[in-house]
């Protein structure tokens, strides 16, 4: 029967393969089981490429979901009580996995979850409709880069030194690269890697050291928490959030190999608090906002224009406890939200702890959010 | 009367356990018979590396179902659940094969159902003698620390459970006082790649002067105060088995470091060559243990790497290294990181807590040259 199923389909396959010669594999993905060891962190680059950060091998993985349909508007979802209906699906119970990060493919729309298992297996879930379904590392196209060692260490350093762990905080894609933070279980420090996609041999890769100088005084390479890409004034920016909630701008252009990289505190959002994620989401005039949710504060929204145009940088001490400072904030009433992304251009994906305790994953629309 | 049976078959690369039960019905004629039925009928555990992979559900039980529909037909459940159990199942002649995406969870029972309707059930009894994973020792090992500490490394005998660290740790200050808000809450936390490490920072923000967190509520530690760090038992190891006590460290508070750790003034004293004797190096200052032990190395004179292991002393205030082969006479060099750090985060670059306001005199480096010779 299956060999029927191959033959019948073999000569659609061969001609397909000859149509698509020219853009036969343009991210260079080769068939294979990606060896993944664990899921720190997962976002969408082209065509349906699902990047994972791999924190235990300190690899960036690129696979191929071959999810590539595009779907202009999403059905909003909403799963209450979504962790246990995922222990459920893995046959175990909720203090055995963790929702690690949450992302939505631009294209299709589809939800993919990196689950975090006490044993350590590492699981890639997509969401459709109510039903979950696992996302097979084996037999697929893909392709890694190392993240161990910095580009221009000599190449004796990989005889005889253990290769450093690290744990990603954060991936994205944008601009053809894949650009990550991190922080090492050894020495303090910021750490922030711009890989090159596809990925080469040669692993142009950009290795940082940045700082966000706190108050003017004293100068942190605190590890960036969240961080997203975004044009002001005509200029492409890194924006990054920090522990204790400093917003801070990076010109993009000025991260280049090997350089130290001082950033601009815009905004103070408040201590004892952590960013979780970001989202960019337009209004209807077409003005955009950043939307970034906390460990220990409500949503925030905040105005890419009052960022755009907030010329200094944060100089002084703040005098209130746990006050703010620098651009402007609105709290959104949504608190406890523990992973957020664009779900399509209207509606924003929320995972949150409520009030009962429950864990749910529901759908906020945008024109309420903005 | 229910019976456990096991087999254990060794294999070259696995240990696969399999376990199966039936029912034993005694006192009656056909007795042997339905005893050899039953156990055809029955679901074994497959076991690989310790761990509950799959399930051999026998055809018996799926006698009625026609083969094509199988697949779509048997499904696996949490008991009472009706949530379909991810994985993958796969016929073979005389069983289906059902691997879950996870292993099987020790201690919960699993349904197996055709067509919705319960078939029977499987328990997966916990390991008969739960081995005690213990904590082998918490750094740095010095029991005076200064009060801008950065970190704890904790070691652990067996890989452990990630993601719920700060519920099993506490900083209690002189015997009552348990403190909140010390460490940074990380997630995912940082283990090492065995998850038998774990790093533990003490929040930067309340230990970088001028920062909000510092000047609200102060560094986490205070000169002159006696400290625990408690470990609680309960921690789970990776198979589920907990740590059976409370380890405590005990430590006082002494003054701040803000000197960046001065390795020109490191004692280096060399063995005899063609010995394999070891180097002892004098830091004066203790200094991170896992950096101590992955941030330097020994090149001879044409920059070969002398192979060997570094091992710090106690309470890294020393530091060893034991070469794999005799020592040449000769002149050699300490390659040292600059990312190096003493226990408050200081490395040779830089202070951890630095004033910009302040010009620095020290250049910057990667690697970092201290000479010495073997005669």
């Amino acid at each position: 029967m299956k060999k029927l199923f191959y033959l019948s389909i073999a000569p659609l396959a061969i001609l397909l393969l000859l149509s698509a010669r020219s853009s036969k594999n343009p991210y260079g993905l080769k068939r294979g089981t990606a060896p993944v060891q664990s899921i720190s962190a997962i976002s969408f680059g082209p065509e349906g490429i699902l990047f994972i950060g791999d924190s235990k091998s300190a690899t960036v993985f690129a696979i191929d979901t071959k999810d590539k349909t595009a779907t202009e508007k999403a059905a909003a979802v909403e799963v209450k009580d979504i962790d246990k209906k995922i222990a459920a699906a893995l046959g175990t119970e909720t203090k055995n996995i963790r929702i690690q990060d949450m992302a939505v493919n631009p294209l299709s729309k589809k939800i993919y979850f990196a689950v975090q298992v006490v044993d350590g297996t590492p699981v890639i879930l997509t969401l459709e409709g109510d039903k979950f379904q696992s996302v097979d590392l084996k037999d697929i196209a893909f392709s890694q880069a190392s993240i161990a060692n910095s580009p221009g260490e000599d190449a004796k350093d990989r005889n005889n030194r253990p290769l450093r762990d690290q744990t990603i905080s954060d991936l994205n894609y944008a601009d053809g690269s894949v650009m990550l933070s991190g922080l090492s279980n050894q020495e303090f420090g910021s750490t922030f890697r711009k890989i090159a996609f596809p990925f080469s041999d040669k692993q142009e890769q950009t290795s940082l050291e940045i700082y966000h100088v706190a108050h003017g005084k004293y100068e942190t390479n605190a590890p960036i928490r969240t961080f997203t890409t975004a044009e002001l004034n005509g200029k492409k920016y890194l924006v990054a959030s920090y522990t204790c909630t400093p917003l801070v701008l990076f010109p993009l252009d000025e991260l280049k190999p090997g350089s130290h990289v001082k950033g601009r505190t815009v905004a103070e959002f408040g201590a004892g608090n952590s960013p979780v994620d970001m989202v960019t989401l337009k209004n209807k005039e077409g003005n955009a906002y950043l939307f970034m949710a906390n460990t220990n504060r409500p949503v925030m929204r905040i105005n890419y224009k009052s960022i755009a145009t907030y010329e200094g940088t944060l100089t002084e001490p703040l005098k209130e406890n746990y006050g703010t400072a620098g651009v402007n904030f609105v709290s959104l009433p949504t608190v406890n939200v523990l992973q957020m992304d664009k779900l399509d251009e209207t509606q924003v994906l929320v995972l949150q702890r409520k009030a009962t305790g429950d864990l749910d994953l529901w759908t906020a629309k945008a024109d309420r959010w903005l | 009367m229910v019976i456990r049976l096991k087999i254990f078959q060794k294999t070259s690369y696995a240990l696969v356990w399999l376990v199966f039960s039936f029912l034993y019905v005694s006192c009656r004629d056909d007795g042997g018979e339905a005893e050899r039925k039953r156990m055809f009928r029955e679901v074994l555990v497959v076991y690989k590396d310790t761990k509950p992979v799959a399930f051999n559900i026998s055809r018996e039980l799926l006698k009625n179902v026609p083969d094509d529909s199988l697949l779509l037909s048997l499904s696996i459940h949490l008991e009472g659940n009706s949530t379909r159990i991810l994985g993958e199942l796969t016929p073979e002649k005389d069983h289906l094969l059902f691997r879950p995406v996870l292993p099987f969870t020790e201690g919960l029972v699993y349904d197996i159902r055709v067509n919705g309707e319960l078939i029977t059930t499987k328990y997966i009894s916990p390991a008969d003698i739960p081995w005690q994973p213990g904590l082998r020792s918490v750094y740095p090992s010095a029991d005076t620390l200064p009060e801008n500490l950065l970190k704890f490394y904790i070691e652990f005998s067996d890989p452990m459970q990630a993601g719920h660290a700060l519920e099993q740790l506490a900083l209690v200050r002189n015997g009552k006082d348990t403190l909140s808000d010390v460490f940074l809450d990380l997630q995912p936390e940082l283990w090492n790649k065995e998850n038998t490490v774990l790093t533990v920072w003490l929040d930067p923000g309340r230990l970088k002067r001028d920062l909000q967190p510092n000047q609200k509520m102060g560094t986490p530690l205070q000169q002159g105060n006696w400290y625990q760090l408690v470990v609680r038992k309960g921690w789970r190891d990776a198979k589920g088995n907990p740590i059976a006590e409370n380890f405590e460290k005990k430590f006082l508070v002494g003054t701040r470091d803000s000197l960046i750790p001065d390795y020109q003034s490191w004692r280096v004293v060399s063995p005899a060559s063609r010995s394999r004797g070891h180097l002892v190096i004098d830091l004066f200052e203790p200094l991170d243990y896992l950096l101590l032990k992955n941030a330097i190395r020994v090149v001879d004179k044409d920059e070969n790497i002398v192979v060997g292991e570094f091992t710090p002393g106690k309470n890294e205030i020393t530091l060893l290294f034991y070469p794999d082969k005799d020592w040449k006479a000769g002149d050699y060099v300490l390659e040292i990181e600059s990312r190096l750090e003493d226990l408050a985060g200081n490395n040779l670059n830089r202070l951890f807590d630095r004033d910009i306001t302040k010009k620095e005199n020290a250049e910057s480096k990667e690697i970092y040259k201290k000479a010495f010779s073997i005669k």
